[in-house]
């Protein structure tokens, strides 16, 4: 899970045709590195590349959530 | 007022700014408190991040949702419009109380999966919600996407929105409502610091909370411009919401809190 939530950590950043798709994958990839910390954790296991995933998702989830608003924002005022 | 910043060349909208700024506020809020308490704050963390999730997912699903059920119940009318138009209407901005309620739920899978107490972890978002809100609500008069009544010109509470403004009709003298919100919510945060240092009672920060900002956001809802947010009846989507929270908040002290407190006493070595 850990490495999941890296590479949508990564995947958010792409700029994709679809705004939206950067916070839905900084999204999802934030849960599933909360979830894989949580069971490495557990498991006694590192936790490295999961928090790695989810420090990742934050920045993705910032830049994306901009970009979208922009976007939004964009479309608004030019109707 | 500035829906955009240009930082670097880069043109940054200042709605989103804001946004994070209120959750790195919060983040921070919440670091401070946990640490006076003494709790986990790698666990804390973890928890506040999925409560951000959610908060994100219900934010944007809150008004699409409510949309599609009245589009569902008027189908007979809708079905007469162009597809794209009916999508367009569905599909609405981000809303406050679909961001709690999306937060809230994601909070209790997250408590329920692994074991963790909700009812304190709750008191302790709290504050660091109120001021999250806070910043937001600025962003909301940065972007003039959210706007109140029509003033007399020249009113000290008036603010007139340039033509770039998101939402806001340009060239009007409006209730400044979201400033006038981001005050009384700034407010309230710093007496549910002081609630959350003083009071031994779980629960108390939340009730306080649900009770205050219910009553508060029904009665601005009256001095809201932007009611194309959507209308039931008398009431503003908000004011049902706050109605339901105003309720929930009393069921939640007087039915929840006495058996968590009990329980908290009872193993307490």
């Amino acid at each position: 899970m850990g490495i999941a939530s890296l590479v949508l950590g990564i995947l958010a950043l792409v700029p994709l045709p679809f705004p939206i798709f950067g916070p839905i994958c900084a999204i999802v990839g934030l849960i599933l590195g909360v979830v894989g910390r949580n069971q490495a954790k557990e498991q006694g296991a590192p936790t490295g590349i999961a928090t790695a995933g989810i420090v990742l998702c934050i920045i993705s989830l910032a830049l994306s959530l901009l970009v979208m608003l922009a976007c939004a924002a964009c479309v608004v005022t030019l109707l | 007022m500035l829906p955009f910043i240009s930082i670097f060349g880069i043109d940054i909208p200042t709605y989103g700014l804001m946004l994070l700024t209120g959750a790195a506020v919060a983040w921070l809020l919440i670091f401070l408190l946990a640490r006076k308490k003494q709790s986990d704050i790698e666990d804390v963390s973890m928890a506040f991040l999925i409560c951000i999730c959610g908060g994100l997912v219900g934010a944007v699903s809150l008004r699409p949702l409510m949309k599609l059920v009245e589009v569902a119940l008027a189908w007979e009318r809708y079905k007469l419009l162009p597809a794209g138009e009916v999508l367009q209407y569905i599909i609405g901005e981000m809303v406050f109380y679909g961001g709690l309620l999306g937060g809230l739920c994601a909070l209790i899978i997250y408590c329920r999966k692994y074991k963790i107490k909700i009812a304190p972890l709750i008191d302790l978002f709290i504050p660091a919600i109120a001021i999250a809100h806070a910043i937001g609500r600025i962003g909301c008069h940065l972007a003039g996407c959210c706007y109140g009544i029509v003033m007399p010109h020249g009113h000290p509470l008036a603010v007139v929105y340039p033509p770039n403004a998101i939402g806001a009709p340009s060239g009007i003298p409006l209730l400044s409502i979201p400033l006038i919100e981001a005050a009384l919510l700034l407010l309230l945060s710093t007496i549910l610091v002081v609630i959350y240092l003083k009071s031994k009672y779980i629960g108390t920060v939340a009730t306080v909370y649900f009770l205050v900002y219910s009553t508060l956001r029904f009665f601005i809802e009256y001095f809201r411009g932007d009611l194309i947010r959507g209308k039931y009846g008398i009431f503003t989507t908000s004011q049902i919401i706050s109605i339901v929270m105003l309720v929930s908040g009393l069921v939640y002290y007087f039915g929840f809190c006495p058996r968590i407190n009990k329980r908290e006493v009872s193993m307490a070595p």
